[in-house]
């Protein structure tokens, strides 16, 4: 499990974790079953303090993404497809909400974002298609 | 989390400073950082703990056990290293850790000889010939060596070369993984918080004047920076106020709180850097400079 914190943004480091591996297990990067990295060692390579990993591994928990086995460590939950996809509507609110407010103010309405939104919906769909075929 | 160290209004004396009261709990397996001016009492507190202060009323518990200062045993679930002191100068690095392994009911000479490897020591060597950076490797493997519950630390990084500094670091991790150890230490060097710290205290005139998490501490003071049209007056708890046109920045405190009232005054392009460990230190001292 690798994960970036990033000191420089305004997201307690504690969300980032927890955005980052609920990302990963909603993808299946993460698969059911997989042992998490110990709190201890987690900290240590990341530089943070073993409680921010503590309070991420507990909302984690909380979330019902990760499991806790005594004196085994954290493991990945067993997922259903519709609380995968609440999740991810979660986080794209909470990654949209900066840009979209931004993008308000700076004079943009709803239909201004949304054809902006259709565009890079487009792109995305097309890469990895365009990239597939580069590489045969 | 069990707790480690627990102060109960303890008040020492060392000449005529006086240090506390002091009413603070330590939970176990945590790494503290103890910062504050010269002076403010970083060195008296690790000295008290280790029973060197004249108690003048409080008391102390080390995982649940009220301490009597006269009575040593307790000594044995406790390290200490001060800024590279070794007692025997004319002694060799082998006979210093032959010396306290009698000192010592647990000394683990295996976890010496690997300690003293970790830190490419040569046990031939005699003390006095040391670099300042060896010196405190040795102190800090005196310290270790029996596995203690709580170690005290005094500026033990001052001297240490990147390197040594790394196999420290990694040390450290190990022992720390291994055995629930917990630390407490004085340090000047931002280098130390930063990498190994889970918490700070802040002591200022004796006493300790703030207790927090240090990535809570790295979260909550930022450099804020926003667009917002009208006038605002300055929020509470914020420094370096400066406004141009709808332009706004300032250093805050408590960000998420500063954050929310933003958005909900409909501020803009809401930007945060955060503030070097240096700066936070200095404007968290700086509001309790007279205390």
């Amino acid at each position: 499990m690798l994960i970036n914190i990033n000191d420089q943004g305004s997201e307690p480091l504690y969300l980032q974790i927890v955005r980052q591996v609920s990302a990963q297990i909603i993808t299946g990067s993460l698969p059911q079953g997989e042992p998490l990295p110990s709190i201890r060692e987690l900290a240590r390579r990341e530089h943070i303090s073993v409680i921010t990993v503590q309070k991420a591994y507990e909302e984690l928990a909380r979330q019902n993404l990760i499991v806790s086995r005594r004196s085994k460590g954290f493991f990945v939950a067993d997922l259903t497809k519709t609380s995968k996809a609440d999740l991810a509507r979660a986080h794209c609110k909470e990654s949209l909400e900066k840009p979209v407010r931004d993008s308000l103010s700076e004079g943009l309405d709803l239909d201004d974002i949304v054809q902006i939104v259709k565009e890079i919906v487009g792109e995305a769909q097309q890469s990895p298609q365009a990239k597939e075929e580069e590489t045969d | 989390m069990d707790t480690i160290l627990n102060l109960h209004d303890l008040i020492c004396k060392r000449g005529d400073f006086q240090l506390g009261p002091l009413s603070w709990q330590l939970p176990t397996g945590l790494f503290c950082c103890v910062v504050g001016p010269n002076g403010a009492g970083k060195t008296s507190l690790l000295q008290a703990l280790m029973g060197l202060l004249q108690v003048r009323g409080g008391s102390w518990d080390i995982e649940g056990a009220r301490i009597n200062p006269r009575q040593g045993a307790w000594k044995e679930n406790i390290g200490y290293a001060f800024d590279g002191q070794i007692h025997h100068e004319k002694l060799s690095v082998a006979d210093n850790l032959e010396l306290h392994a009698g000192l010592r009911r647990q000394w683990d000479k295996e976890l010496a000889r690997e300690l003293v490897s970790s830190f490419h020591l040569d046990t031939k060597q005699i003390v006095a010939t040391l670099s300042r950076g060896q010196r405190q490797a040795l102190s800090l493997i005196l310290a270790l060596a029996h596995r203690p519950r709580l170690l005290l630390l005094d500026e033990v990084t001052n001297g240490m070369d990147s390197l040594v500094r790394k196999a420290w670091n990694e040390i450290i991790f190990r022992e720390m993984a291994a055995s629930d150890m917990s630390v407490l230490m004085a340090t000047h060097l931002m280098a130390d918080v930063a990498n190994l710290a889970d918490k700070l205290i802040f002591v200022q005139a004796g006493r300790i004047v703030a207790d927090v998490d240090k990535d809570t501490l790295v979260e909550t003071w930022r450099q804020i920076s926003c667009r917002l049209a009208g006038t605002l007056s300055e929020l509470p708890g914020t420094k370096k106020w400066e406004k141009s046109g709808d332009s706004l920045r300032f250093i805050s405190s408590r960000a998420a709180e500063d954050l929310q009232t933003l958005k909900g005054l409909g501020a803009s392009h809401m930007e945060s850097r955060p503030l070097s460990l240096d700066e936070i230190c200095f404007y968290t001292l700086e509001g309790y400079r007279h205390v």
